[in-house]
């Protein structure tokens, strides 16, 4: 019994030993991993080698996928059929409209010696797990850097913003929500045009618009719109809707809620796009556009002048044509 | 001597099987109320094995070992699971030394408590990483990680005893 009890102690005096070291472990590795960026290398290689385990956890909502499609009866699948062939029909009539307006944004981007936006890169991607820890709003989907999918990819779907990638592996990649509050989105109200920076909340349904003056223009069931500002969100995409403004006379700033637009518990696929400026296309027009800025105050002078003339010459003509009409009319009042 | 040796073999084989079930677990998608409100899976398979066998010492290796696992597949800050689920190991092995002599509610109370304190401990850590938002809502996985430790405790006291494998001690006996 003696013996037991010695080789017990001596057992609890080397676990606490041996949580000391795993204690010690653990804040370095945190720290190294957060801070310092030197297991980045590390965390590409493992994650990208534990994909399988992510598509084998995904696996009960696959399966039940497709068994429930299975299962869809002939008239269920008619009706889905038509519905989306008209969807269909009405994109396609939409969409070539949008071409029209593509050409014309182009030519007067041309003109305004812009370089046009292209959307060069779209992606496709599929929702295969969501981040279960607590504190972290984030989705994995199944586009890596296998498809090109670069940190700082913004993501949307069909209703609206999504997020970006914070972390490409080589088939996977892990994409920040807006919900997040890491994530902040510099946007623009539609109606009023106020500008500012929306962050997450780190509930599923709602955002902050931030530091925006009580002053500011902004009403109940806006919508918000990326601003473009910043480079990694293109302009224009949908974000949320304001569902709330509160304006107290103590603060300085109006507490502004919003509502996502893309129900982010429900997506399950997702579009990622890149506006691609390493185009080689890209970058000649932007030189080109360059040269022009570079000598723009020649052209304007130039072109002022041009103007000056061709105004003068046909204010003369005018002019001339005016007296010829003037003289004409005298000459038939003298005749009578 | 040698039915010991027999018997620590035997317990890996079951104990490896349980924790891939129990990562799965982890991290499976699932709809977002049940997923928020997760009981921590891992921690009571390694907590079963560390209760009932204190032969088995290296508990604490292996649960800092799967929460490395658990961080990458997830996402979380390298090491953090680690310390989560090492720190419970720990704090229930050495601070409840008769923990497995306790009635079950006893032992629930204990599991809800600890896993209370170091859910918190993690809050904080996170915090100062710069990840963290408070919500009252983090704290409910104690609740259902107590509540989810008899099942635990009895389907794997099932599995022990379908496979045939000895996992309690001569003081457990006594």
């Amino acid at each position: 019994m003696d013996i037991d009890l010695k080789v017990t102690d001596q057992d609890n005096y080397l676990v606490h030993l041996r949580f000391a070291i795993i204690v010690f472990l653990a804040l370095s590795v945190m720290a190294l991993d957060v801070r310092s960026k030197v297991l980045a290398d590390f965390r590409y290689y493992v994650e990208s080698a534990l994909y399988p385990v992510l598509v084998f956890a995904d696996s009960p909502h696959s399966v039940s996928k497709i068994v429930s499609s299975q299962f869809k009866s002939h008239s269920d699948l008619i009706k889905e059929n038509e519905k989306l062939s008209t969807e269909n029909f009405l994109q396609r009539a939409d969409i070539l409209r949008l071409k029209d307006l593509e050409y014309e944004n182009e030519a007067l981007r041309k003109l305004l010696n812009s370089p046009a936006r292209h959307n060069t890169k779209r992606l496709f991607a599929e929702v295969i797990d969501v981040d279960p820890d607590p504190y972290l709003s984030r989705v994995i989907v199944n586009q890596g850097t296998s498809a090109e999918v670069y940190e700082g990819m913004p993501v949307i779907t069909d209703m609206g913003l999504v997020g970006q990638v914070i972390e490409a592996n080589y088939s996977y990649s892990r994409v920040l929500l807006l919900t997040d509050p890491n994530c902040q989105i510099p946007i623009i109200d539609s109606r009023s045009s106020v500008r500012g920076i929306c962050s997450g909340s780190g509930s599923h349904n709602q955002i902050f618009f931030n530091n925006v003056p009580r002053s500011a223009d902004v009403r109940e069931g806006d919508l918000l719109l990326t601003s473009g500002i910043g480079g990694v969100y293109p302009r224009g995409y949908p974000v949320a809707i304001v569902t709330s403004v509160g304006v107290s006379d103590s603060q300085p700033f109006a507490a502004i809620t919003a509502s996502p637009l893309v129900e982010i518990d429900k997506m399950r696929y997702v579009l990622m796009f890149s506006t691609n400026t390493q185009d080689s296309r890209d970058i000649d027009y932007a030189q080109k556009a360059k040269n022009i800025t570079d000598n723009k105050i020649i052209l304007n002078q130039q072109r002022v002048r041009d103007l000056i003339d061709k105004l003068s010459v046909k204010g003369a003509n005018n002019k001339n044509e005016a007296e010829k009409i003037e003289e004409t009319s005298n000459e038939v009042k003298h005749d009578q | 001597m040698i039915s010991s040796k027999e018997n620590k073999n035997s317990f890996l084989l079951l104990l490896v099987p349980l924790l891939m079930i129990g990562m799965i677990l982890q991290i499976v998608q699932l709809p977002e109320i049940v997923s928020q409100n997760r009981p921590d899976f891992l921690m009571l398979f390694i907590l079963f094995f560390a209760v009932q066998s204190r032969k088995f010492t290296y508990t604490l290796e292996i649960s800092w070992v799967v929460g490395l696992l658990l961080d990458l597949t997830t996402g979380a800050p390298l090491g953090i699971n680690a310390l989560i689920i090492s720190s419970q190991i720990y704090l229930i092995t050495t601070q409840f030394k008769n923990f497995h002599k306790y009635v079950m509610f006893q032992q629930m109370i204990i599991v809800g408590i600890v896993n209370f304190l170091v859910c918190i401990l993690g809050y904080w850590i996170e915090h100062i990483i710069g990840q963290a938002y408070f919500e009252m809502q983090f704290l409910i996985p104690a609740v259902s990680t107590a509540l989810f430790w008899p099942f635990i405790y009895i389907i794997c006291a099932i599995l022990c005893s379908t496979f045939s494998i000895e996992i309690y001690d001569k003081e457990k006996a006594d």
